[in-house]
């Protein structure tokens, strides 16, 4: 086996396994508990700095967090869950800051920063693509060089 | 690699140039970048320093000008349930406390005397012990002054429908049961008095929002 085949199965199995790990996380049955983690995981802990009620220890999330888990077991959705909070805290209790009014800037901003780098580092390669032909390179350099090689 | 190519030509073909294409297009994209680098770093800066010291609990009540949610709670110092249901058609004054808040010590003689100038004007006051031991709020109330009624908040429920970050909160609500105006931090016998009396001729009293709360220890 050359190294170039062994190169190529590393990759393929890499991406085999990857492609499992995230499908294997993707499709493990959702509990109830689950749900209530990650409806907790979108609600910042009002009384702590930057941290979400499911994280916090402090007293205030975890009574956050029980009244998500009883909204949960009544049937309720994640978004009447969190539409429940913002109606009382206001949209700075959610930690993800929401997709319109003022924070859409934050979500859209870094789509033109990407093109603008993805711009700017394509032009570059381009940039370094005429490679002068080593042989007329030679020739070109001759009277400089004076021809020592 | 580079190099030699610009040597290269320079001397063949335009030796009196001082700069190829290529040189003055990446030059000039250099200069663009920087332009757009320092711009950048001066909106932040700008964003950045307007925004510090603004205190991030200092936010907009949602809750002003909508129904006051309800509740039921027990009473802090006697027997039964306190039904919010019931206080419909008062005014209605609702201070989250604790024991342990600076702050609350700090108004809690203000609010006696409030309750007690507004007592005969239809407005109740009603304090929602918050976070705290039976114990520790009753030490709390025998070293101050009795005037009105406390609840107790179990499991921080009704903080949490009325969306409380910290503590001392005021909520002011109507005799229709909405919410028209909030203290954040330590309310005081004048902005009490004020807020109470632009209710009592009818009008929209000011909410004051930037006054510092407390957080439960620990948190």
């Amino acid at each position: 086996m050359s190294s170039e085949t062994r190169r190529i199965a590393g990759i393929i199995s890499t991406v085999i396994f990857a492609v499992i790990v995230v499908i294997g996380f993707t499709l493990a049955p959702t509990t109830e508990a689950d749900r209530v983690v990650a409806i907790g995981n979108r609600i910042m802990c009002p009384v702590c700095q930057g941290e979400s009620i499911s994280t916090s220890p402090s007293e205030t999330a975890r009574a956050m967090l029980d009244v998500v888990a009883d909204k949960v077991a009544a049937g309720e959705s994640d978004e009447e869950i969190i539409t429940y909070f913002v109606a009382s805290y206001g949209e700075a209790i959610l930690l993800d800051p929401p997709f319109a009014g003022k924070t859409l800037v934050v979500w859209l901003l870094p789509i033109p920063i990407v093109i603008l780098g993805a711009w700017m580092a394509v032009s570059r390669l381009h940039r370094s693509v005429p490679i002068p032909d080593p042989t007329r390179e030679r020739e070109r350099a001759g009277p400089i060089t004076g021809g020592e090689r | 690699m580079s190099t030699v190519d610009e040597s290269v030509t320079d001397v063949d073909e335009q030796p009196r140039t001082p700069l190829d294409p290529h040189q003055q297009r990446s030059a000039r994209l250099i200069r663009w970048f920087i332009g757009v680098f320092f711009v950048v770093v001066i909106g932040f800066g700008a964003i950045f320093a307007s925004r510090f010291g603004i205190d991030p609990s200092l936010v907009q009540s949602p809750l002003l000008g909508k129904p006051a949610p309800t509740f039921e709670a027990p009473y802090l110092e006697k027997e039964g349930v306190l039904k919010s249901e019931t206080l419909t058609g008062q005014i209605v004054v609702l201070n989250f406390w604790a024991s342990w808040c600076v702050a609350c010590r700090a108004e809690h003689d203000d609010l006696v005397r409030a309750s007690r100038a507004y007592e005969d004007k239809g407005v109740v006051f009603i304090g929602v012990d918050f976070q705290d031991t039976r114990k520790d709020a009753i030490a709390f109330l025998d070293e101050m002054v009795r005037a009105y009624d406390n609840v107790v908040d179990d499991g921080s429920r009704v903080a949490i429908e009325y969306g409380v970050y910290g503590i001392p909160e005021t909520f002011f609500i109507d005799a229709d049961g909405i919410v028209q105006a909030k203290i954040v931090g330590e309310s005081s016998f004048y902005l009490l008095s004020q807020t109470l009396d632009a209710m009592l001729r009818g009008e929209t009293p000011q909410s004051s929002l930037d006054g510092y709360v407390q957080s439960p220890p620990g948190s």
